[in-house]
Order: C-alpha cells, then sequence, then structure tokens
C-alpha cells in the first residue's frame, strides 16, 4: 500500500495536468482551480492518516 | 481480476459520454446547415412554383436527409391538411416543439426558428422571400460562429471523457 | 524495505515530481512529502529499538532520568522541525522555515534550563 500509493500520487498528478492543458486550450480556465484543488483534497485524504500517525509516532517515542 | 473489470467499466462509461457529447456539438452544426437549406427550398419553391405551404411542407418531408426535420414537416403537413381552422403560427410553433425535445438545438436558434410562424401575416411573396432570408442570415451567423469553435469543444469533450473515467479509477483503486 | 528500495523509491519520485511540477506544483511537492513520511514511518521501528537500549544504559551509567527525558525530547524536536522547515524551503518559504528554526532554538533553550542550573550548581560546588 506505502509503494503503490507514491505511483497513485503520480497518476492523479498527471491526470490533473493533462486536464488543465486541455482546459485551458479550450477556454474554460475557471475550471482549472477546480480541477486542481479537486487532485489537491484527494491526494490529501489519502496522506493525512499517514502523517498524523508520523507525529503521534514522534511524540510517543520522545516523549514530547 | 474484477478490479481490472470495474475500470473497464468505469473508463468505457465516461468516454461514451465523452464521446456523445461530442457528437452532439457535431450534431447542432449539422442540423442548422440542414435547416439554412431546407429555408432556401422553401425561398425557391414559394417564389418560383407558386405552391401551397402545405405542399411544400409535403415536398420537404421526402427530400429531407435528417429524421427529426422530416418528422417535423410531415407533421406541419398533415396539421395543416385538416379541415379544423388551426392557424399557421400554431402549427409552426407546435412542429418547433418537437424539435426542441431533442435537445441539441440552443434557445437562441429555437426561437430563431420559432419566428417564422409570422410568415404568412405577409400577404405580398416578396415580403415572405426577405422575411425568410432574413431568418436564414441569422441562422448562418449562428453556424459560422459554432463551426469556429466547435473542432475545439469536439476534442475536449472526447479527451475530457477518458481523463475523467481515468481519474475516477485511480480514486478508487 | 531496505536502503535500495527507498532510494530506488526516491529517485522515482524525484522524476515523477519533475514531470508533474510546472502544471500541477502542489501534486509535486506533496508527492515528496509522502515519501519523506514513508521513510521515516519505516524507520520508526528501528528508532524505537534504539531508544529503549539507550535508555537501558543510562539506567547503568549514573545518569539521572530528568535529563535523559529532556535529551529525548530536545532531539524529537529538532527531527520535527527541520521535517517542517524543509518542506518549507523546498517550496520557496523560507521565511517560514527560519521562523520555525528559531522557534525551535527557543523551546530547546526553555527545556533545558534545568540542565544549565544543574551544571552551574556542580560547579560552583566544585569552585567552592
Amino acid at each position: 500500500m506505502e509503494v503503490g500509493m507514491i505511483f497513485k500520487i503520480a497518476a492523479v498528478g498527471v491526470i490533473v495536468s493533462i486536464l488543465n492543458q486541455i482546459l485551458k486550450h479550450s477556454g474554460r480556465d475557471e475550471h482549472v482551480f477546480l480541477t486542481t484543488l479537486a487532485g489537491l483534497l484527494l491526494v490529501l485524504y489519502w496522506l493525512l492518516p499517514y502523517i498524523v500517525d508520523l507525529f503521534t509516532t514522534m511524540k510517543n517515542l520522545f516523549e514530547i | 481480476m474484477f478490479k481490472l473489470l470495474g475500470s473497464i467499466v468505469i473508463i468505457g462509461t465516461c468516454s461514451c459520454y465523452g464521446y456523445y457529447k461530442a457528437s452532439c456539438v457535431k450534431k447542432r452544426i449539422e442540423y442548422l446547415s440542414e435547416f439554412i437549406q431546407i429555408l432556401e427550398v422553401m425561398k425557391s419553391n414559394i417564389g418560383y412554383s407558386y405552391m401551397e405551404l402545405p405542399e411544400i411542407f409535403n415536398k420537404l418531408s421526402d427530400n429531407v436527409n435528417s429524421k427529426i426535420f422530416k418528422d417535423m414537416f410531415k407533421g406541419l403537413y398533415e396539421e395543416l391538411n385538416k379541415t379544423d381552422m388551426i392557424n399557421f403560427g400554431q402549427a409552426w410553433n407546435n412542429g418547433v416543439k418537437s424539435l426542441e425535445k431533442n435537445n441539441i438545438f440552443k434557445p437562441e436558434e429555437i426561437s430563431a426558428i420559432k419566428e417564422l410562424d409570422k410568415i404568412t401575416s405577409y400577404i405580398d411573396k416578396d415580403m415572405q422571400l426577405t422575411y425568410i432570408e432574413m431568418i436564414k442570415q441569422e441562422l448562418m451567423l449562428t453556424v459560422n460562429n459554432a463551426r469556429d469553435e466547435s473542432s475545439k469543444k469536439i476534442r475536449m469533450y472526447q479527451i475530457l471523457g477518458v481523463m475523467t473515467g481515468m481519474f475516477i479509477v485511480v480514486a478508487l483503486i | 524495505m531496505g536502503i535500495l528500495v527507498t532510494s530506488m523509491l526516491a529517485i522515482c519520485t524525484v522524476l515523477l515530481s519533475l514531470v508533474i511540477k510546472k502544471d500541477s506544483p502542489v501534486i509535486a511537492s506533496l508527492m515528496a512529502v509522502t515519501l519523506s513520511v514513508f521513510i521515516i514511518i519505516r524507520v520508526a521501528d528501528g528508532l524505537s529499538v534504539l531508544i529503549s537500549q539507550i535508555k537501558i544504559i543510562s539506567n547503568n551509567v549514573a545518569v539521572d532520568d530528568a535529563y535523559m527525558k529532556i535529551i529525548f525530547k530536545v532531539l524529537g524536536l529538532t527531527y520535527i522541525t527541520q521535517f517542517s522547515s524543509d518542506i518549507c524551503k523546498d517550496n520557496g518559504l523560507s521565511c517560514i522555515a527560519s521562523q520555525l528554526e528559531i522557534m525551535c532554538r527557543i523551546t530547546i533553550a526553555a527545556l533545558s534550563i534545568p540542565i544549565v542550573i544543574a551544571l552551574m550548581e556542580t560547579i560552583s560546588k566544585c569552585l567552592n
């Protein structure tokens, strides 16, 4: 799961880039921001549990 | 195994929807050009052959290629031939309603086509011809604008469909 | 997931984020953050073993338990601040990075006051 996650994020990034290019060329610039935001939210949704896990581990390990 | 099947189904559905929207754009341009030709035929028939309007519509419904116009003119011919005194404006508007249902034309074009119902208010043949010419010019302007931006739009809808499918697949796998 | 796999993943991530960086730089930097988080989560097991061993050793040597706690806290603080400030610097906001580092230094200084006091007392006892 962890190793595949990087490639899933890369796939999301590539798709968002292609969508942004196409929307820019067809003149719908207002949708570019929405697509980027959607991709960002999706990736954050995947990523947040791991970041929380990291900081909790650090907190417990070093007894901060 | 099921994941692969499901992802193929999702990508297929989304790209089909994209291609459908692209074909709607193409069809609109074709229908508009065909309607402009129909107006030309009406003009020449009214100007040179002195046929009555129902006869013209009957002939048009036989000659026209696309189904929606065939049905519309056939319906108009039958309504105008009925013996109860429906006037031309109402009959024309009923016919245009059947075009509206298809969801391909934009509202401005439908309203431009609807304006043809006033044609019987002109008794003079030349005024009728000028009126038809005016509507034809409006539609030609719309068709030219649509043609310019259609090539970009068609490509965009197709690629957008495929990309959305892939996006959903990556999000769900 | 040893060092080999990690290095290869890191190279892959760098190349992929270069491809994406021009069109959506957000996701490119998120990829870097993701890989860093994964590496540390993997290493955290070994780190916990290391820290427990150091605690055992320090129990055998005559070092006060409180001082070891302070040292570990300082270590953790340093790591977290380094992580966050590197992310800020990578994305061009070195202002935030510097402020984070200053906050880290002040917190470490505040945390280590007991050690300084104990040192001063020892020195003054020696001098007396």
